[in-house]
């Protein structure tokens, strides 16, 4: 018999549907920006206020991210969440390895892969990113190192598997983290070639993330950066991250007819791989690539999953790879992903049925989440309270300033 | 003692800090909710959907799919 404590509140969801805490699988939460030098005793340039960062995520529903590029802070900002200071979701940690002299941990030696996995592990991360310029023999180590450990592995197919892609297929490589790291290795964007990197991923076991709307933003915003200023999400966007994707965008900055037709083309051969990759049977998990320029987390989810459908998903498997498919993968399906007597309620109430139109999911009549349940008046409070204090701050902050700052 | 003194205090106005957002909304942080009439897309193994249920939540996990609603309950 389970014991309740004398008051319970009573939510009437007549005409209404629950569904489980969404997971965008791939993300980027911002941390403090030093722009200066940065020394041990030096506060940071900027500090962001996490709840702030939070509040677009929980105001959509997803209760879950995995975020693939996480530093110390990153563990700070999942450390308040859990101890509830911060209304946010449950924060996934990867750390990024990579080689040459990019961002995240360094490795350019088998050795040095097997070290920082391990050095990964004793800091308490949960999964392995692998980024472009890794060379073959780390990478390979890396995965073999992070299954050693118990950690999955997600990331880029490295750039030095240029014409050999089939070698990228290791035992244990967990997902592929967007849909371009097969693209860039099809000439002509054809069923055959979208047929062979299904089967790739489906005998090798390998999750496929397309995170198709960052394709579809990066193609946006280099034709025109005023598919940035009119979004009605940018609002929700730190001002200094709005005046970056405004005023210092690479993607609009290397316009030209050639790049923005092979950007088109490519937006449409993402779709064709997920029709493709689903009828091989490979598992699709949903995932935003959200902190992209244009990309804004927790809006950006229920966008992806629209263009999931639009690629060949029905709104069951696209919300499967939101919710349950997802939590398989990252290991937490016990806890969460389903609507189950035992699970935690990560849950949204939902005004429409996202079964008949997956565009329902952003009908949010409220979110249950870490304990919390936030109603749909509330939700639309912090939302706005951020959009007002978002545009008084717009003049306060700016990009080439701050970098300007940079030695 | 000086130095537990400083801690203590710095630790309470990094909560007084944090907590503010939440305060002024006033989210409800309860122990036990039950969400009646409602139709559940479980979104579990078997795609099980659940109409017309009564989800009753405590301490933040799911206690039950149409169960009982505890005693004392209040609509919200």
């Amino acid at each position: 018999m389970v014991q309740f404590p004398k008051k319970a509140i009573i939510i009437d969801g007549k005409g209404k549907w629950l569904i489980p805490g969404l997971i965008d699988a791939h993300v980027h939460l911002p941390t403090d920006g030093y722009f200066g030098q940065k020394l041990p005793t030096q506060i940071p340039d900027l500090s962001f206020d996490m709840q702030d960062i939070m509040t677009p995520i929980i105001a959509n529903g997803v209760t879950t991210v995995l975020d693939l590029n996480s530093t110390m802070e990153t563990f700070g900002q999942k450390k308040a969440i859990e101890k509830g200071y911060i209304v946010g979701p449950r924060i996934a940690l990867a750390a990024n390895i990579n080689g040459d002299k990019g961002q995240g941990k360094i490795a350019n030696t088998a050795e040095e892969g097997r070290i920082m996995v391990r050095i990964a592990k004793a800091e308490g991360y949960d999964f392995i990113k692998l980024y472009s310029k890794l060379n073959i023999e780390t990478y390979n180590a890396i995965i073999d190192e992070a299954h050693k450990q118990g950690l999955k592995t997600i990331g880029h197919i490295p750039n030095a598997f240029e014409g050999k892609l089939e070698q990228a297929f290791v035992p244990h490589f967990g997902m592929v983290a967007h849909a371009e790291e097969f693209s860039k290795h099809s000439e002509n964007f054809s069923i055959e070639d979208a047929q062979k990197f299904a089967k790739l991923s489906k005998d090798n076991g390998t999750y496929l993330s397309p995170t198709l709307t960052t394709m579809v933003w990066i193609a946006n915003q280099t034709n025109s950066i005023d598919s940035i200023k009119n979004s009605p999400t940018l609002k929700y966007v730190h001002p200094l991250l709005q005046s970056k994707w405004l005023t210092a965008n690479n993607y609009n900055k290397n316009f030209t007819v050639k790049n923005l037709s092979y950007l088109e083309e490519m937006v449409k051969f993402h779709f064709l791989l997920v029709k493709v990759f689903k009828d091989a049977g490979v598992p699709i998990i949903a995932g935003t690539d959200a902190g992209v320029s244009g990309v804004v987390a927790g809006f950006s989810l229920h966008d992806e999953l629209e263009l999931l459908v639009q690629a060949g998903l029905t709104p069951q498997e696209a919300l499967n790879s939101a919710t349950l498919l997802s939590a398989q993968w990252l290991g937490i399906d016990k806890q969460i992903g389903s609507i189950e007597t035992g699970k935690y309620a990560d849950l949204i109430l939902l005004d429409k049925n996202p079964i008949t139109d997956i565009k329902n999911t952003r009908k949010i009549a409220g979110v249950f989440v870490n304990g919390n349940w936030i109603d749909k008046n509330k939700l639309n409070f912090m939302l706005a309270d951020l959009a007002k204090r978002n545009i008084e701050n717009k003049d306060k902050f700016d990009w080439k300033t701050m970098m300007s700052k940079r030695k | 003692m000086k130095n537990i003194l400083i801690l203590v205090i710095l630790t309470f106005s990094t909560f007084l800090a944090f907590g503010q957002n939440i305060k002024d909304i006033q989210i409800k942080r309860q122990k036990a909710f039950a969400i009646k009439n409602v139709n559940v897309i479980t979104m579990n193994a078997t795609r099980t959907f659940i109409e017309n249920a009564t989800v009753v939540i405590s301490d933040n996990i799911i206690q039950s799919i149409n169960g009982t609603i505890p005693k004392k309950s209040y609509h919200y």
